[in-house]
């Protein structure tokens, strides 16, 4: 096996399992928009809000591919595939899975406007918290990208 | 804040009321019992979600309003609209029922029913039929009294005749037809279409001039549910012949209550605020500090006995946002937006665009710090706008450190405040241990850094760390809780080391968040930049006009979702992080006055 199959399999990973995880976190979050908006049509700008925040992971994922698509070239060494599967790993799990619970705690927050509680600031707040784990993913791929000579 | 409490005498109750309405001073403290049940409060309470429906039903219409308006009656105009609702829905349920028979009659025509009755009275039935065109044979024909009306799409209509004592066999869909003549059903169609119109006519009408007597009828309903609501809180003494109130004034408005009270001979009793009272909350910030304080009051307002850190985040926080987004064209687009829209708006969301203005300002130098212009990244290319800027521009691992280091300035000085408010509401000596702990980690920091340039020799920075460990630690071991016995605050000096040495490692990376999220807003900028430059090909003008749509589609997408990112993080490390080393715990109850 050449090493760059191994690193497209870790940049499929990590733009696929990113995008996949936003598009059903936003999908989540979407879904429980449309349910709050039959009581409170009013609030659409926040529901807006909460349903684009599990869309960035994807856009992670994306820019983590952005950032390591110099170093995919036909001759690359062992060492750069490891690297670039590894941060595909990394991204893409975190990407997946963040973004469809912070779609949940979105829903949840969504649902909770939708019947009169005033709760968007903090569901903003919780919702952060989750992401975080997919900034540093990303983060550890920008790192990843550093090492590479 | 003070408290005070009146006793009133019941027949002067509510002009004593309306009155302290009018001085709009008083926080009124509400029973404890929870949600007060009250039939015609919720009844109100449902009226006036209804106006709301009604007025943004007439909103959505988006009718110029009439240039003079006349005083209406909102309660009339209430019922007359609710009304024509009710009579739009009948309109609308009698179209469908007719629509529904329109089809039914039109493939047979307009024919006339007292025909088919003469028929029957001389013995001959006429049956309704369809099956589709493939299965109407000759044979039928020769078989049966069969006629064909009409075929559609593929279906034909047929009547079939037969003696009223028979019932002939035929393999075709029979159909009930409504007792009507078609050209009937027409007209009554076009007659409900006309009274529909009209009904529009007339909410365009009201749109034009109603919706100002409505929201003031609305008003008026709110009013008089804040004051039934004092009246619902108001405690019954003496066979209800006396009335106890209970409320808080700030200090610089009690003047003008005592006043008052003076002049109408009220008894009352005013209390200085104890420990155990819930005290509600009057924010003072100057004009900048202000600014911030919409957001602040998404996570809680301080209690009583807090600062109110406010004026300590909004510069952490306009940074913060900069240091995210970090883009100088796009804080171009957003202070030009806010400086365009802010004549425009009510005088109520202004203050939210001037802040827009200060956050435009801040990515605006912050894109400058990392040298971004609408994700073109100005160190690598040639063409800078103003060479001289260079030299503020930091790569990329520059920038990983600011962040950690702007997070640890923020750490520290949360702590500051912290001690600061032990000081404050506690004493001195409460206070030691904290300041401690600022002894230790400004003043390894300060080591750290020196010695990392290269001002310290690295042997004397180890006496250093040894002489700034004993000179906080001992407070911290020793000195945390005043008052016990010296193992106790041992045990809880571990204890709190613990965790505070714990606590400080997360929260200083936490504020990487800050690095990484402007590096995929700037990167995502230059992504579109590249699509658009690759995608748009090379047909003269045509090319053109996709590069620039794919630029604006980007840049919009970009900028909408960065914005979001930047303003959402930035809260929650002033939420979490700050608040937690400053010992910020909220729960604070704002400061409502009982007004008109």
């Amino acid at each position: 096996m050449e090493p760059i199959i191994l690193a497209y399999i870790g940049i499929g990973l990590m733009v696929g399992l990113a995008g996949v995880g936003s598009a059903y976190g936003c999908t989540i979050a979407g879904n429980a928009t449309i349910g709050a908006l039959k009581k409170t049509p009013e609030a659409f700008g926040n529901f807006l809000a909460l349903s684009a925040m599990p869309g960035t992971q994807g856009i992670y994922g994306f820019v983590g591919f952005f950032v390591l698509q110099g170093r995919l070239v036909a001759e690359m060494s062992w060492w750069h595939a490891a690297a670039i599967f590894g941060a595909g790993i990394a991204l893409g799990l975190a990407g997946l899975l963040s973004a469809i619970r912070q779609g949940q705690v979105c829903a949840n927050g969504i649902a909770a406007i939708g019947s009169g509680h005033n709760v968007f600031g903090n569901t903003l707040i919780m919702a952060a918290f989750p992401e975080l784990y997919a900034i540093l993913a990303l983060l550890v791929t920008i790192l990843i990208n550093g090492t590479l000579g | 804040m003070k408290k005070y409490a009146f006793l009133v005498y019941h027949k002067d109750y509510l002009d004593f009321l309306s009155e302290l309405q009018e001085l709009g001073v008083l926080h009124v403290i509400e029973k404890k019992t929870g949600e007060i049940e009250d039939v015609a409060l919720r009844e109100k309470f449902s009226q006036i979600q209804q106006y709301n429906q009604l007025v943004s039903f007439l909103q959505k219409r988006q009718i110029e309003p009439a240039k003079e308006l006349k005083e209406l009656d909102g309660l009339k105009i209430f019922k007359e609209i609710k009304e024509l609702q009710i009579q739009k829905d009948q309109y609308l349920q009698q179209l469908t029922t007719l629509k529904k028979e329109q089809s039914l009659l039109e493939p047979w025509g307009d024919f006339s029913w007292s025909t088919i009755d003469n028929l029957q009275k001389a013995g001959i039935k006429a049956r309704f039929l369809s099956c589709s065109a493939r299965k109407f044979s000759d044979a039928w024909q020769n078989s049966f009294y069969v006629e064909a009306i009409n075929e559609i799409k593929g279906q034909i209509y047929f009547v079939l005749f037969e003696k009223i004592n028979e019932k002939t066999e035929i393999d075709a869909e029979e159909i009930t037809l409504p007792r009507r003549k078609l050209s009937d059903v027409l007209e009554q169609i076009n007659e409900t279409n006309t009274k529909l119109e009209n009904t529009e006519t007339l909410f365009d009408n009201y749109a034009a001039t109603a919706i100002e007597a409505l929201i003031k009828t609305k008003n008026k309903f709110t009013g008089e549910v804040t004051f039934d609501k004092v009246v619902l809180n108001t405690q019954k003494e003496a066979d209800d012949k006396l009335m106890i109130l209970e409320g808080w004034v700030p200090n610089d408005k009690a003047e003008v209550l005592v006043a008052y009270l003076e002049k109408k001979s009220v008894y009352y009793n005013m209390y200085e605020p104890s420990k155990e009272d819930s005290i509600p909350i009057k924010l003072k910030n100057n004009w900048f500090s202000r600014l911030f304080e919409p957001i602040g009051e998404l996570y809680s307002l301080p209690q009583y006995n807090e600062l109110d850190l406010t004026p300590f985040f909004a510069p952490f926080f306009m940074l913060f946002f900069g240091f995210c987004l970090g883009d100088i064209g796009y804080g171009l687009l957003i202070l030009l937006a806010a400086f365009y829209y802010k004549p425009k708006v009510k005088p109520k969301i202004r203050p939210i665009l001037t802040l827009g203005q200060f956050l435009g300002i801040s990515t605006i130098l912050m894109g400058l710090v990392s040298g971004t212009f609408f994700g073109i990244n100005l160190l690598e290319t040639n063409f800078l706008f103003f060479p001289s800027l260079r030299f503020m521009m930091l790569d990329s691992n520059e920038l990983m450190t600011l962040a950690l280091i702007i997070g640890g300035i923020q750490i520290i000085f949360g702590i500051c405040i912290k001690a600061v408010r032990i000081i404050l509401f506690e004493g001195f000596r409460a206070s030691l241990a904290t300041l401690g702990w600022i002894v230790v980690i400004a003043g390894c920091a300060a080591v750290y850094f020196l010695s990392d340039f290269g001002y310290i020799a690295k042997e004397s920075s180890k006496n250093l760390y040894l002489i700034i460990g004993v000179i906080g630690g001992v407070p911290i071991l020793f000195l945390n809780s005043p008052g016990k016995n010296i193992f106790l605050n041992f045990g809880l000096g571990l204890w709190d080391s613990y965790g505070m040495l714990s606590g400080l490692l997360g929260d200083l990376l936490s504020y990487i968040r800050l690095f990484a999220l402007g590096i995929s807003s700037a990167v995502l900028g230059l992504v579109f930049n590249q699509i658009a430059v690759g995608l748009s090909g090379d047909i003269p003008v045509v090319s053109h006009i996709i590069m620039i749509l794919i630029l604006l589609f980007g840049h919009t997408l970009n900028l909408g979702l960065s914005a979001l990112g930047s303003f959402v993080h930035p809260m929650r490390l002033t939420f979490v992080e700050f608040y937690k080393n400053s010992g910020f715990s909220g729960g604070g109850l704002k400061y409502k006055p009982f007004i008109k």
